[in-house]
């Protein structure tokens, strides 16, 4: 048997799928090429090692917003289920989703105090567009949330020349987050529309912008 | 009602019947166990973590719509990740994604680099290294691989679900195994 043949079938051999016979002489050119056995040892060992690859994490934030969509959906058809998920539990997410962020946490719980003070109370008391469109994803619920969105809007222009000097990876890192929060923002506007009262989805939708603000802050 | 959490002896099946009753609790539960596996999956096949996280997302709400058709006849795990491999090939499809076309001969020219190379065999496969070299493979060879060395599917069930035939599963295989090797080879 030539080794080419060899080299050609011998995912087929390693994987038991040849005759008896061609199997046979697969074993015994093996035994006498060091170069075919050679090869055999390493997609051997490539096979063995992707049965025990590592896992990977998803974001901590992603069961939230796959409920989210379940109740935004009108899945459940249990009344008993439909708010399915504890306070405690949504908060700790959200806590937990921080976590999760690539780039560095804040520097302090003091200055997103401070952020969260500042948005929340220019906001509440200036404007209240509490009549909203049906355009979904574009619907205010949060009567503030215009204004969130420009001033982070203005802060995101000024930042962009920044991220001109940035490699692919912290570019990329950057988005990411980004991106994260942007849909963590539409589940919360979702459940929020469906509880406009809901204290604690207020107060989570601001957080949402004041990490979106400190996003941009930390990556300075 | 599935609601102890520290029940950890629930089966999927009773956890799925609990689910399509609308049981978030259970849902959720299930969503705890096999999450971890299903962005794994989802991430291997895109390399991509914000699309794997969106495509993982998408499985479990499908998952939510189909849970009550679980008949516990299969593996839960199987069934699950079975799910998920057609969802993420028709992202693939609607994304435009085209999988390099292979002969079932193999070819000639590479494997005489191959000989002529004699590169040294790495002592031992470093999983990381495996893992990130999965990513640098072309989409076909990289499925294939997927779910036939990591999932644990046969070259017919891989041939049906990618719609090619046994041999082109077999030979995609074969040439994501060496290409992994040549990648492995490189960054020792
Ligand atoms: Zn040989």
């Amino acid at each position: 048997m030539e080794c080419l043949i060899v080299r050609n079938t011998l995912s087929d051999y390693l994987d038991s799928g040849l005759p008896e016979t061609e199997a046979h002489q697969f074993a015994a050119h093996l035994t006498g090429c060091e170069n075919c056995q050679k090869l055999e040892l390493q997609l051997a060992e490539i096979r063995m090692a992707a049965r025990d690859l590592p896992l990977h994490t998803p974001s901590k934030a992603l069961w939230m917003r796959i409920s989210n969509t379940i109740e935004a959906e009108g899945m459940l058809t249990d009344p008993r289920a439909t708010r399915p998920m504890k306070k405690e539990t949504l908060l700790d997410q959200w806590r937990n989703a921080w976590a999760s962020l690539s780039f560095p946490q804040l520097a302090g719980a003091g200055a997103l105090a401070a952020l969260l003070v500042a948005f929340g109370s220019v906001g509440i008391y200036r404007q209240f567009n509490g009549v909203v469109s049906m355009g979904a994803m574009q619907t205010s619920v949060l009567p503030e949330e215009s204004k969130l969105k420009s001033e982070f809007e203005r802060k995101f222009d000024a930042f962009k020349a920044k991220m001109t000097s940035w490699d692919a990876q912290r570019r990329t890192a950057f988005e990411s987050d980004l991106s994260r929060l942007e849909k963590s923002l539409d589940a919360c506007r979702t459940q929020l529309a469906a509880h406009p009262q809901d204290a604690q989805l207020i107060e989570q939708m601001r957080q949402l912008y004041a990490e979106k603000s400190a996003l941009l802050d930390q990556a300075k | 009602m599935i609601a102890n959490p520290s029940n950890t002896a629930t089966s999927d099946y009773e956890l799925a019947q609990a689910s399509s009753r609308g049981d978030m609790s259970a849902f959720e539960q299930i969503y705890e166990r096999h999450h971890r596996r299903v962005y794994s999956l989802c991430l291997r096949m895109v390399a991509n973590a914000t699309e794997a996280e969106d495509l993982t997302q998408e499985v479990y709400i499908q998952l939510f719509r189909k849970i009550g058709s679980f008949r516990g006849e299969s593996a839960f795990t199987t069934w699950l990740h079975r799910l998920t491999v057609n969802h993420v090939l028709m992202h693939f499809r609607k994304k435009g994604v085209k999988f390099e076309k292979t002969t079932e001969e193999g070819e000639i020219g590479e494997i005489q680099d191959l000989i002529q190379g004699g590169t040294e065999r790495p002592r031992y496969v470093d999983r990381l290294a495996l893992d990130k070299a999965i990513a640098e493979l072309p989409p076909g060879y990289r499925t294939v691989f997927i779910l036939h060395d990591i999932e644990g599917f046969e070259h017919e069930e891989i041939g049906n679900i990618l719609g090619v035939s046994t041999g082109t599963s077999k030979s995609q295989l074969h040439k994501a195994r060496m290409r992994l090797r040549d990648l492995l080879n490189k960054k020792i």
